[in-house]
């Protein structure tokens, strides 16, 4: 799995055209999902994946009018 | 087997989609309104230089077979069709507005280099608001100046003609001052390049650096709203 | 295809890279893990963080709110002070466990790059 050294070495590297895909990919977009890695004393015991996210109130109001 | 997400389009591609990153076939499944195209895959793809391109490859083909997408962030992986419809849930217009907004256009990043302007004195807050509107009205204004750019000021007029919609953010790494990111007809990307470069002398020595044309990732909704 | 300033300096290019880094520091999804030397201060930051970015989520929608004329003079009122009673809190009680605004570390993955 990607760490933060990855990360680093990703960016490290980079010319200004990566740095501009990266900026896309990474950073941009329509987000459909978060996870979230949840552990006790450094071991990682659940993984999360939200694929629900969260919606401004007075929009679900507006779709649900019939 | 999960579903990888490139990107939500208004209406099927007219053409050779082609493949995916990873080789595989492209599908295109219709959820509340907006079509998503996605890629079986049994995990995420590592994040390298190549599958990254590969990525914006597949977007950019895409953009090339219809008039309006929204690109999905790399590395977004949904087990089956129903953790898709939930993720669009509740957003359905909110995608609308935005197919609808980037339809026929493109994104250019617009970075921006120099010394910070100085920060400009606000008209103070009107006096008989109470506690809580004043902090609100305090927060607004300073949520609206770290999306401002003053230091573009003596050169928008030369590219107001061009820009359908933008997107800034400032920055607090020096020299860099603020990125932004605007919406472009389909096409124009050599005249707001040339504007670009018309102006370089009228905004020394603050510098602009354009690059794309890009699919209009920057131009998604926000989760909200 | 992209065309860009050959002039682009090395300064510039390294700044990019550094708020880049800034906003893409871990690839893979964030963790949280109780430190079992100080059991107590993880689960503090953990829920303060959880609360800090609902503050931030529910400010931006209260602006918007704001901006869009949807809000009475009272409801504005309203949210504005418990807006900043919640800031004021969370301040608050991260002090009590040693933490600064900066150690609420909002990076939740995509969730957290939203703001």
């Amino acid at each position: 799995m990607a760490t933060r050294d990855e990360a680093r070495a990703l960016l490290e590297g980079a010319d200004s055209s990566l740095l501009d895909v990266v900026d896309n990919l990474l950073t941009k977009g329509v987000v459909l999902s978060g996870d979230v890695m949840i552990g006790l004393a450094g071991v990682d015991l659940i993984y999360v994946r939200l694929s629900v996210l969260l919606c401004a109130a007075d929009r679900i109001a507006e779709e649900r009018r019939p | 087997m999960s579903q990888y997400v490139y990107a939500l389009l208004a209406e099927p591609p007219r053409g050779d989609t082609g493949a995916g990153l990873d080789a595989e076939p492209l599908r295109f499944i219709r959820v509340d309104g907006v079509l998503a195209a996605v890629g079986d895959m049994a995990a995420a793809p590592p994040v390298t230089p190549t599958t990254l391109r590969a990525h914006d490859q597949v977007v950019r083909r895409l953009a090339g077979l219809v008039d309006a997408i929204l690109p999905v962030r790399f590395g977004t992986l949904l087990d089956g069709e129903q953790a898709l419809a939930d993720a669009v849930a509740g957003r359905a217009a909110a995608l609308r507005d935005a197919l609808a907004l980037v339809a026929g256009r493109e994104q250019i990043t617009l970075r921006v280099f120099g010394d910070a302007a100085p920060v400009e004195d606000a008209a103070p807050v009107a006096r008989e608001l109470g506690p809580g509107a004043r902090y609100l009205e305090g927060r607004r204004r300073q949520t609206r100046r770290d999306a401002d750019v003053p230091e573009l000021a003596p050169v928008r007029g030369r590219l107001a003609a061009l820009v359908r919609a933008e997107r800034a953010q400032r920055h607090d790494v020096p020299p860099l001052l603020a990125t932004v990111y605007h919406l472009i007809d389909r096409g124009g990307a050599a005249a707001y390049l040339d504007a670009v470069t018309a102006f370089a002398a009228a905004l020394a020595p603050t510098r602009a650096v354009a690059s794309g044309p890009w699919p209009p990732y920057a131009f998604a909704p926000d989760s909200l709203g | 295809m992209s065309r860009r300033d050959p002039r682009i300096d090395v300064r510039e290019i390294d700044s990019l890279r550094a708020e880049l880094e800034r906003r893409v520091h871990d690839l893979a999804p964030p963790r949280w893990n109780a430190d079992p030397e100080d059991v107590q201060r993880s689960v503090a930051r953990l829920v303060l963080t959880l609360v800090e970015f609902l503050r931030q989520l529910m400010e931006r929608q209260a602006i918007r709110r704001m901006e869009a004329h949807t809000l009475t003079p009272d409801e504005t009122e309203r949210i504005g002070l418990a807006l900043m009673r919640l800031e004021e809190t969370i301040r608050d009680i991260g002090a009590r466990f040693g933490l600064a605004p900066e150690d609420l570390n909002l990076d939740l993955g995509p969730l957290g790059r939203l703001l």
